[in-house]
This record gives structure tokens, C-alpha cells and sequence, in this order.
């Protein structure tokens, strides 16, 4: 009885601890929505509504029609860095994860090391400098100018996550395909790809991710409206519009959506591949 | 044309040129990678020995160590530099204590406990510039929601500028990063304990240990690997943390959540001291690198 006791006190504070943080994790967005679904009048009282009262979509309209707030400029330039960034980082990434994991080559450690290495130099050591070339070869305030500087940034994590990945999958699966007079190059396409969709996506997703929301360096390099991405975008917004709330949080819901559902669609890969790594089995 | 096809398959085929097939695998990462990053850092190594202020100088005067010395003993510098190790060193410690409490709890078995595991990772995948201006909002010292419930709850009596005040400003950005890097260390010490076989734990139990004691003899030893790769991965994410204190604070009040790379960046492209922020830029390289050799040693030994 006394044990019964304590086990239903403990599942009592389980539960109350579950819902403290999650309220803290997840009351911010919810938040933000309330405050995007609102009019300005009702952001102003003393006294806030937790629930949109009045409910109106006057926030966001303007975001799709007013042209001088360039958000949907901003959100074009920004999916199409992000898209072609995360394609070249996959492509390239699980060619040299193949080797990494499959392969005996002199220096294969060393300069796996290295990779990691670059992945935890400060970006703000890069900033510098690479504002200098861009302005000598012209690539400030281009697209591709975005998409060289993230190739560089993110293409080392995309390596590892596969790394992680293409350790899991048995050699087995590769020799009876080479038997079968698959060549190397021809097994890594045929079969071990194939199996790999889960460490493929979710280095896609943090790639993406990632420069979907960088911040400092397209601020830097891209200062002409034309060029601009929604996290600079949104700063911009910030200031010149300081009291706008309402559009203000409209702006932030609509950079918050592609990500969350990224993450939430393919959590479950997103988890494996980056933990594989971490965890020692 | 035939002879040239069976050679490229031969060529791809034979294990005797293993090598030359992981080179030719790699190289396009190698190039990408390091082609792209090593001359921007040799040319900024150059300009911090050099005392230039233009981006494009027509010439660069050498002065060996100068702008270094001038950084460390400028005030300025120092401060930002005891802020940015108060920040890293609190918010890391933090999420540490905070995201194992939590893992914890996300090992147990309950109803919605997928949802929950779920619903955690969303902050981490929120664009950073986005999560500093939700708590900003948040923050508000007119109509924002924290302190609405704070004077509901009788906390504090009137509104209070949070971000405006030297002493709250700090931890309401720590806060804020803990929200956005919570998540990170939970996904890493959830995975560490699913590792755990239950019979530890029952083992444990049978030699009468309690909770605490399991937690500390078993639990702990096993979640180390992953919460020292969290731990060192977080701090080098918040030595470069920029993005929230450019946001919410733009690092006032009177510098007092200036991080070293909010200074490093307002010299750069505001003061445009481009030698001297080369050279700051380049001391908190060494300090990341410090770490990051840390791990390297430390990771090396553990796979040994």
C-alpha cells in the first residue's frame, strides 16, 4: 500500500514536470501566433488576450501584397539558397562519406579531422575576409555568392551526419553486390544509397536548416534589398516598422513554418542521424 | 573507345586502386571545403599584422604583433571577453542540468510521450534570429506577456525593462539561448540513456541502491560520452553566438551583453578597424580551437 503510494506520487510529479517544460518550450510560438492574429489595438491593452480576440488575418495580408516589404522576395531567395545548398552538400558529402567508411587510403583520418576542425573555426573569423574577396570578385549581393560561403560552412556536417550513417550499413549488403560484378561506384548507388534515405534526408534537413536561418554572414555580403533573405529581412523589419507588433510577429510566424515542419515531418531520421555518432553502441 | 570504357571499369573496380578512388571521392569535398576557407583565414592571419582600416587598401603597412597587443589591453575587449566566457560558461552548465532533467523524464514511459519528444526539438530548428525576436517581443517592458504574468503572479509590482537593465539583461539571453539550445543536449543525453539496459537498473535495485544512487553509480557513467560531445559542440556554438544579443539587446546596456563577437563584428564593419578586428577575430579562434582540441583528444582516446 505504502509502495502503491509512492509510485502514484511519482507518476504525479512525473507528469507535472512533463508539463512544465514543455509549456516553456512551446509557449513561445504559441505566443507569437496569438500576437500575429491580432490587430493592434488589441496588442496595446493592459490587459493581453491569450486568445486572438478579435481574430483577424490583418498582419499577414500585407506581407503577401504590399511589394515595399519585399518579405516574399525575401523568402524566394532564401528557399532557393537553402534548396541548392542542401542538394550540393548531400551529393558531395556522401561521396567522400563513402570513402571515409569504406575505403583504405593514406590520410583518411587526417583529413577527416581536419573536416571536423573547420566545422569549429568561428565564422566570425571568416567574415572578414570574405567580405574582401566578395567585393573584389563581384559576388556581394548575389545568390550564388550565399551558396558558396555555405557549401563551405555546412558541407563538413553534412559529411559527418553521413559518416554516422554509412557506419551502420553492413559491409555484407556491399560485398554480395560486388560478387554479383557491381562496381564500387555502381554498389554505392545501387545499394548502399538506397538504404541510406534516412542519413540522406537528415543531413538535407540540417542543411537546409541551417542556412535558412543564417544570419551574420547574409547580412554582411548581401546589403542590397534585392539580396536579401528573410532572416535579414525580418531585422530590417525590426527597426523601421518599430511598433508594428503585428506585422512584426506575422513575419517571424512565416520564417518559423518551413523548418518546424521539416523537423516534425522527419524527426525520426533527423534523431538517428544525428545521434549515430554521439552514442556510443 | 572500348579499351577506354574497360579502363575507366577497371579503373573503378580494382582494389588496388582503393586509393585513387577515395580520392577521387573526396577531393570535391577537400576542394569545396578547404579551397574556399584556407585563403580567406591566411589572408585575414596577414591583415591583423598589418594596421590597414580599408577593406580594399592600396597597400598594407606591416606591424608584426601590434593590433593583438592593442586588443588585449583594451578595456573594451576585456570586458566583452569576461561577458562571452560568463555567457558560455552559465548557459552550457545550464542546458547541462536542465537537459538531463529533462531526458529523464523523456526516458520514462507515459502517455504522449512521443508528442512530447517530439515538440522538443521544434526551438532547435527555429532560425535564431527568429527565436530573439519572440523573447524580445516577449520581454517587452510595455506589453509584454512575462511581465503581464509577472505582476499577475505578484511577483514584481510594476513592469520592468529587463533588457535594459545591466543586471537582468545577461540571463534574459542566457534564457533565451538555453530555450533555443535545450533541445540539443536532450536529443544527445536521450540517446545515451536508451543505451542503458534495464538490467542495470534492476541489478541496482536488488542490491537496495535508491534512486539518487542509481542515477549517480549507473546513469551517470554511462550518459558521459554523449553529454561531453553536447557540452563541447554547445560551447563552441556559444563562443560564436552573435545573433541573439545582436537582436535583443544590440549589446547594451552599456556593453554589458556585448560578446566578443558583437564587438569583433561592430569593429569590422561599423568602425571598419579591419586590421583590428582581424586580429580579435583570430583570439577567438584560439579560444574555440582550445576546445575543440579538447574534444579531439578526447574522442581519440575514447575510440582507442
Amino acid at each position: 500500500m505504502k509502495r502503491d503510494l509512492g509510485k502514484i506520487f511519482k507518476r504525479i510529479l512525473l507528469y507535472l514536470w512533463v508539463g512544465c517544460f514543455l509549456t516553456f518550450f512551446m509557449f513561445p510560438f504559441y505566443w507569437i501566433l496569438n500576437t500575429s492574429l491580432q490587430g493592434k489595438d488589441a496588442l496595446f491593452q493592459k490587459n493581453l488576450n491569450f486568445i486572438p480576440h478579435p481574430f483577424t488575418l490583418v498582419n499577414y495580408i500585407p506581407l503577401f501584397t504590399n511589394k515595399e516589404l519585399n518579405i516574399i522576395r525575401a523568402l524566394l531567395n532564401s528557399l532557393r539558397v537553402a534548396f541548392i545548398t542542401a542538394i550540393i552538400c548531400v551529393i558531395l558529402g556522401s561521396l567522400a562519406a563513402y570513402a571515409f567508411t569504406r575505403l583504405r587510403f593514406k590520410g583518411s583520418r587526417i583529413w577527416f579531422i581536419l573536416l571536423l576542425v573547420t566545422e569549429m573555426l568561428p565564422p566570425i573569423s571568416f567574415l572578414i575576409p570574405f567580405f574582401i574577396f566578395y567585393s573584389r570578385f563581384h559576388l556581394l549581393n548575389t545568390w550564388y555568392g550565399l551558396v558558396i560561403g555555405y557549401v563551405a560552412w555546412l558541407l563538413p556536417i553534412a559529411t559527418w551526419i553521413l559518416y554516422g550513417y554509412f557506419k551502420t550499413i553492413p559491409k555484407d549488403l556491399e560485398d554480395s553486390g560486388r560478387i554479383d560484378g557491381c562496381s564500387r561506384v555502381g554498389s554505392l548507388i545501387r545499394l548502399v544509397l538506397p538504404v541510406s534515405t534516412p542519413g540522406l534526408i537528415s543531413a538535407g534537413i540540417v542543411v537546409f536548416m541551417f542556412s535558412m536561418g543564417e544570419f551574420i554572414f547574409a547580412v554582411t555580403t548581401m546589403s542590397q534589398m534585392k539580396a536579401h533573405t528573410l532572416p535579414i529581412e525580418i531585422t530590417i523589419f525590426v527597426g523601421k516598422f518599430a511598433l508594428d507588433y503585428g506585422a512584426m510577429s506575422a513575419t517571424a510566424v512565416l520564417t518559423l513554418i518551413s523548418p518546424v515542419i521539416l523537423v516534425l515531418l522527419l524527426q525520426k531520421y533527423l534523431i538517428e542521424g544525428l545521434t549515430k555518432g554521439a552514442v556510443k553502441e | 573507345m572500348i579499351s577506354n570504357k574497360s579502363r575507366i571499369r577497371e579503373f573503378l573496380n580494382l582494389e588496388a586502386h582503393e586509393s585513387h578512388l577515395a580520392g577521387f571521392l573526396i577531393a570535391p569535398v577537400i576542394i569545396a571545403v578547404f579551397g574556399i576557407l584556407i585563403m580567406p583565414l591566411l589572408f585575414s592571419l596577414f591583415v591583423s599584422f598589418t594596421d590597414t582600416r580599408s577593406v580594399l587598401p592600396n597597400s598594407y603597412h606591416f606591424v608584426g604583433l601590434a593590433e593583438y597587443i592593442k586588443a588585449i589591453k583594451n578595456e573594451d575587449f576585456r570586458f566583452s571577453l569576461v561577458i562571452t566566457v560568463i555567457f558560455v560558461v552559465v548557459t552550457n552548465f545550464c542546458k547541462l542540468v536542465f537537459g538531463t532533467l529533462v531526458a529523464l523524464a523523456l526516458k520514462e514511459r507515459f502517455k504522449g510521450r512521443s508528442i512530447a519528444r517530439s515538440l522538443i526539438i521544434i526551438p532547435w530548428a527555429t532560425p535564431l534570429i527568429v527565436t530573439g525576436i519572440i523573447w524580445k517581443w516577449m520581454f517587452n517592458n510595455h506589453v509584454g506577456v512575462i511581465n503581464f504574468l509577472l505582476t499577475k503572479l505578484g511577483i514584481v509590482n510594476h513592469y520592468i525593462d529587463i533588457l535594459s537593465n545591466r543586471y537582468s539583461a545577461l540571463p534574459a539571453i542566457i534564457l533565451t539561448d538555453m530555450w533555443q539550445g535545450t533541445p540539443f543536449f536532450i536529443i544527445l543525453i536521450l540517446a545515451g540513456l536508451q543505451t542503458i539496459p534495464d538490467d542495470l537498473y534492476e541489478a541496482a535495485g536488488i542490491d537496495g541502491a535508491t534512486s539518487i544512487q542509481k542515477f549517480f553509480n549507473v546513469t551517470l557513467p554511462l550518459v558521459r560520452f554523449p553529454m561531453f560531445v553536447a557540452i563541447i559542440l554547445g560551447s563552441i556554438f556559444s563562443i560564436n553566438q552573435f545573433d541573439l544579443a545582436f537582436i535583443m539587446t544590440r549589446g547594451g546596456p552599456i556593453n554589458y551583453t556585448r560578446l566578443l563577437t558583437l564587438y569583433d563584428w561592430t569593429q569590422a564593419f561599423k568602425n571598419l578597424n579591419i586590421a583590428y578586428a582581424s586580429a580579435v577575430s583570430y583570439l577567438i579562434l584560439l579560444l574555440s580551437f582550445a576546445i575543440a582540441v579538447i574534444y579531439i583528444i578526447f574522442v581519440q582516446k575514447s575510440e582507442a
